[in-house]
């Protein structure tokens, strides 16, 4: 996220090419954010919504502030999913003409918006009912896997070094596209092979195995938990930072 | 960003969060929170948590300890001891428990062997005292006893309920058994006991014993560590006319000064019979504690001397065995001071420790 974190400060000053990097980067993200908001398969060459997505992931760029508290990607992904909806509702508007009470937005452009308090007063509503979201379908995920929350507050070791430990492990395997389809297929850690990756003691991973599971599941989904993925960092990278 | 945290789960006041370095925990907060929520973690509630625990714990030690230590060795309010053959000596506490158990002759460590008394309260202890002594057959069942008993306070201030109390309880448990014992119960004070310390008697006996030399008696501390009744006939005295007409200086009124009329004290009246005897005991102690009448002591004291010489001009051979009796004497000191030790509370001990030997046993040497 830091390399992010810096391009985005470089394309808001400026810098093309910085910009041009963060767009490559999240294409796929822009894909998939525009997928959901439509509920339906997309492609570059077909669609206008990932136009209109591509365009408000630039706007997302310039207006994204980290004092907000908010991730970058959830604020982009944000940003897409209103600008599509916007758009789509002037699709409808053309076509059955029953959205005429929003032609009061129409001609003063987006400046007046972005200034507005409502504007905040949206993005804040709109992340907090993400998040609240986000947490749900974490812990349905969890639930399918056999792991409550109950169970990582007594899995998850309380000296910080250990913790760090196991996030690494988790992070290593979050990143191993092979072992984790695998845990999630056969719904098991694959404890062996895992303590093979990471070089850390078998009893160590088997003592802390939902928990590990758990944090691995956030950083491979890193899209659908948006939130999470940016909160929970490894401690060892932040010390180093 | 360590100190944040994002709700996961709340459960009534009960949150679940996970933190930024990825710790999962459970929360008591107040307030609204829905899941998904990022809040600042309360660092302090941790930290007050175990400090306030860690005072609780360090503060229920200091209490348990103090409470502990007074228990074990609670400040010593008086001192009780008991004659009848075996001599006993009770340390009692405020509440007239008894805190303390010191033997003073062979007989009395016989006699407090396998009783259970400290921390009983007095009267308790006295019956169960006396019941072992009769069945070691130190009270005389058939016929005469004397119980001399001697209390010494502290502070030196006399209270006669200790007094009446000790009477009343071997009483009570001496008529149930239908044995006849004069009870004597007398007040001593303290300066009195410790030289019946030094001297490794009971302050009962010690009191018999100087109101023996006192009255030109050849006497020697052996004669008085027998049984009390004996020592009453064979001494030819009145062992309660000793003890109990020998009120501490406090119950005196200050304007009596020297006058030798005595027995106008009501406590002693009634009960005294040799009112000649008790004056004289009276005006001794008066004259002993009252240091501002030098001339009655000097006399006193040349009174004493005179006596002593009798007995020491005697014969040539007593004098020696005076001299290895008095080392003698010297030696049980020690073990009685040894004794003592478990006895007293410190702070007495010490001072005790540091007077001067008792002017008679100057006199003595």
């Amino acid at each position: 996220m830091n390399v992010t974190e810096e391009k985005l400060v470089l394309a808001r000053n400026g810098n093309r090419q910085a910009r041009e990097d963060l767009i490559a980067a999240y294409r796929t993200f822009i894909l998939g954010a525009s997928a959901r908001v439509c509920g339906r398969g997309m492609d570059w060459n077909r669609d206008d919504e990932l136009s209109i997505g591509l365009i408000a992931f630039d706007e997302a760029i310039d207006r994204f502030d980290h004092r907000r508290g908010v991730p970058f990607p959830a604020f982009a992904r944000l940003i897409i999913k209103s600008r599509i909806l916007d758009y789509l509702r002037k699709q409808s508007r053309h076509n059955s003409l029953s959205g005429g009470s929003l032609d009061d937005y129409e001609g003063q452009g987006l400046s007046s918006i972005e200034s507005s308090q409502a504007w905040d007063l949206y993005i804040k509503h709109e992340t907090d009912r993400e998040r609240e979201e986000e947490i749900d379908r974490y812990k349905k995920f969890l639930h399918d896997l056999g792991i409550c929350f109950d169970d990582l507050v007594k899995a998850s070791p309380k000296h910080r070094d250990a913790r760090a430990t196991l996030l690494n492990a988790s992070r290593l395997l979050s990143g191993d596209h092979q072992l984790f389809s695998q845990m999630m297929t056969t719904g098991k850690l694959p404890v062996m092979a895992l303590s093979r990756l990471t070089g850390i003691n078998v009893k160590t991973i088997e003592r802390g195995r939902k928990y590990i599971i758990a944090t691995s599941v956030i950083w491979h989904f890193c899209e659908d938990f948006l939130y999470l993925c940016s909160f929970v960092k490894l401690p060892g990278k932040e010390a180093r930072a | 960003m360590k100190d944040k945290a994002v709700i996961l789960e709340v459960n009534g006041r009960v949150c679940t969060v996970v933190t930024a370095d990825g710790d999962f925990r459970q929360l008591k907060l107040r307030g609204n929170y829905r899941p998904g929520q990022e809040i600042t973690l309360p660092r302090t509630v941790k930290n007050n948590y175990r400090y306030t625990l860690v005072a609780a714990c360090l503060f229920i030690f200091l209490a348990a300890a103090g409470i502990w230590g007074n228990w074990m060795n609670p400040a010593v309010a008086a001192y009780v001891s008991l004659d009848i053959n075996p001599s006993v000596e009770l340390a009692l506490d405020k509440q007239n428990i008894v805190r303390g158990v010191n033997p003073l002759n062979e007989d009395g460590k016989e006699l407090i062997a396998g009783l259970h008394i400290n921390g009983k309260n007095l009267d308790m202890a006295l019956q169960s005292l006396i019941g072992v002594a009769i069945t070691k057959n130190y009270i005389n069942t058939g016929g005469q006893n004397v119980i001399l008993s001697a209390v010494t306070t502290i502070n030196g201030v006399t209270e006669p309920g200790i007094g009446d109390l000790i009477r009343e309880s071997i009483q009570a448990y001496l008529e149930k058994g239908h044995i006849e014992a004069e009870i004597v119960v007398g007040n001593i004070p303290p300066d009195t006991r410790e030289k019946a310390r030094k001297a490794g008697i009971s302050t009962g006996r010690y009191m018999l014993f100087i109101d023996a030399v006192k009255n030109e008696k050849n006497v020697k501390l052996k004669d008085f560590t027998g049984n009390i009744y004996k020592i009453q006939q064979d001494q030819n005295l009145k062992v309660k006319d000793i003890v109990e007409g020998h009120t501490p200086a406090e119950q005196k009124k200050p304007g009596k000064g020297n006058s030798p009329v005595g027995g106008t004290d009501l406590h002693d009246s009634g009960e005294t019979r040799g009112d000649a005897k008790q004056d004289q005991g009276r005006k001794d102690y008066r004259e002993r504690e009252n240091t501002a009448s030098g001339e009655k002591e000097a006399k006193e004291k040349e009174n004493k001397e005179k006596g002593n010489k009798d007995i020491l001009e005697q014969s040539g051979e007593e004098k020696n065995e005076d001299k290895g009796k008095d080392k003698g004497n010297d030696k049980e000191i020690k073990k009685v001071e040894g004794h003592n030790d478990g006895v007293e509370p410190k702070g007495s001990g010490g001072a005790s420790r540091s007077n001067p030997t008792s002017k008679k046993e100057k006199e003595r040497n």
